[in-house]
């Protein structure tokens, strides 16, 4: 990927697209193959290693800190040294990217609604100092279609900062404005493209619709 | 009208043993919810702490005829629990990295873990007896004498109303460190870095990964400073009683009734659950033997456990 670039990954369920971020964030072990960060071999490294380099997960079903305030599931965030000086910095930021995290920064993390824990986590991940790309595992799941479309205008905002960002979808109805597309199948890419060119292919329908 | 004399004096000494509970309760629960480890040497530690306070504190003119070893510094108490509070963190955060982290990437951790502190507590107590012997120590204590009558207002009726309570020196200072310590604790968990990467780390230890949150080091801190808790316990409790090789499995047994009493894993329902077993532990040798202590405390958590088998304050695992 390229600094800044809006990659989005999209396969059916059990394809391997989870397994691909886990893998780049540290928290499974490659058996082959290589991952880099701005040319560095990040492979292998502990999970607070590579986000400390400023690679970031944001897991599936948001994950955060139930019995945790948002403003201490957010503090969770800023662990590494650099990151936790800079902490009231990032977080007026991200306060500022999400006003809607704002409002409820004292609230425990478990009395939010669906959309705003998807909002939280992704707060979450942008407290590590330096983030170079940000990648977040469906963040339009279990959410009804006018919560995702505000998570999607809060993305759209995060990539104007110029954070590169690779997410996994399961519907490709979200990520039509991204840069690039992998379908995913089998644990390999099948097609890869502009949004156009792989929405628009035959193959993407019958991996969806199973024909 | 009822005679209060036997209603306050153990309320309020269950509120002080309650304190020094909470401290030794807390250290266990601080290292089962980060770290998933049942640690058996926590009365161990314990044990540890108050002998090396011991060995700072003591003159060794108070040890004429015997050949039990002193450091010769005779430190104030104040002075010496400062170095065995330190070693003992240390201790406990070594023995996270030297035991039990291989021991996690491993099948059946729960187990092994177990059993693995099982052995260091009976290695420590080796070692205790075989530098100090197996009898029992007295702390030559500063601390440990003068009382003061609560409230300080002589014989006025509304004293007496309230029974004239009687605290001793040693109790003010019990009192005074425990919450303190664990108002500190608190503050701790909420607002420091490793604090807040700990309540991390117990609440979901992929999401804490994935967060940044370095948790190899969080482990060994957590093991530390819940060692360090039971270090003082230690020495706060064996400062006015005795002190022998051993004398860590009871409060090891209370801190176990206490933290699945209150709800594996909760801070507060370790705290309150840790008044609930002291305060009824000493109405209950008040009125039968000083041994029943225990049995009633047994008693009433398994009572909580038939009703609420989470514990007091136990939630839900998502």
């Amino acid at each position: 990927m390229k600094s800044g670039e809006y990659v989005a990954i999209i396969g059916a369920n059990g394809h391997g697209k989870t397994t691909i971020l886990r893998t780049a964030s540290g928290l499974l072990k490659p058996s082959a193959g290589k991952v880099s960060l701005d040319g560095e071999d990040i492979t292998g490294m502990p999970a607070y290693k590579i986000a400390e380099k400023g690679l970031t997960h944001v897991p599936e079903g948001s994950r955060l800190f139930p019995q945790m305030t948002v403003q201490e599931n957010l503090m969770a965030g800023a662990f590494s040294k650099i990151a936790w000086r800079a902490r009231r910095k990032n977080m007026e930021r991200v306060f500022r990217l999400f006003p809607n995290v704002s409002d409820r920064k004292g609230q425990l993390a478990l009395t939010l609604s669906g959309g705003e824990r998807q909002a939280v986590a992704i707060a979450r991940g942008l407290m590590a100092e330096n983030v170079k790309l940000l990648m977040i595992d469906e963040p339009s799941a279990g959410l009804a279609p006018l919560i995702i479309e505000e998570v999607y205008r809060q993305i759209a905002e995060i990539r104007k900062t110029g954070i590169g960002l690779l997410l996994v979808e399961q519907s490709p109805k979200w990520i039509a404005d991204c840069d690039r597309i992998y379908l995913i199948e089998n644990g390999e890419v099948r097609m890869q493209g502009t949004p156009k060119e792989v929405l628009e292919s035959e193959q993407v329908m019958r991996a969806y619709l199973g024909g | 009208m009822v005679d209060t004399s036997l209603i306050l004096p153990p309320l309020l000494s269950g509120i002080i043993l309650g304190s020094l509970y909470a401290l030794m309760a807390m250290g266990l629960t601080l290292i089962y919810s980060t770290i998933r480890v049942l640690n058996f040497a926590h009365g161990a530690f314990f044990m540890a702490g108050a002998y090396i306070v011991w060995w700072l504190n003591t003159p060794a003119s108070a040890l004429y005829g015997t050949s039990l070893p002193t450091s010769g510094l005779s430190l104030p108490l104040a002075v010496a629990v400062v170095p065995a509070v330190l070693i003992i963190f240390g201790l406990g955060a070594g023995t996270q990295r030297a035991v039990i982290r291989p021991l996690l990437k491993r099948p059946s951790p729960l187990i092994t873990t177990l059993v693995a502190t099982l052995a260091l507590a009976t290695i420590l107590e080796s070692i205790a007896t075989l530098i100090f012997g197996g009898g029992r120590l007295q702390f030559a204590n500063e601390i440990a004498s003068g009382s003061n009558r609560f409230p300080p207002c002589g014989s006025s009726p509304l004293c007496r109303a309230l029974g004239g309570l009687i605290i001793t020196n040693a109790q003010l200072v019990q009192l005074a460190v425990a919450v303190g310590v664990l108002v500190g604790l608190q503050v701790f968990l909420k607002r420091s870095r490793y604090g807040i990467g700990m309540r991390a780390v117990a609440q979901d230890l992929d999401a804490a990964n994935l967060a940044g949150i370095n948790t190899e080091t969080v482990y060994m801190i957590a093991f530390g400073v819940g060692s360090l808790l039971a270090a003082l316990a230690g020495f706060l409790l064996t400062n006015i009683v005795f002190l022998s090789p051993s004398v860590g499995w009871t409060p090891l047994t209370i801190a176990f009734i206490v933290v699945v009493f209150g709800g594996i894993g909760s801070v507060q329902g370790t705290i309150f659950a840790s008044y609930i077993i002291a305060i009824t532990q000493q109405y209950v040798s008040l009125f039968l033997d000083t041994s029943w202590g225990l049995t009633f405390a047994f008693l009433l958590m398994m009572l909580v456990l038939i009703l609420r088998p989470r514990g007091l304050f136990g939630f839900k695992e998502v």
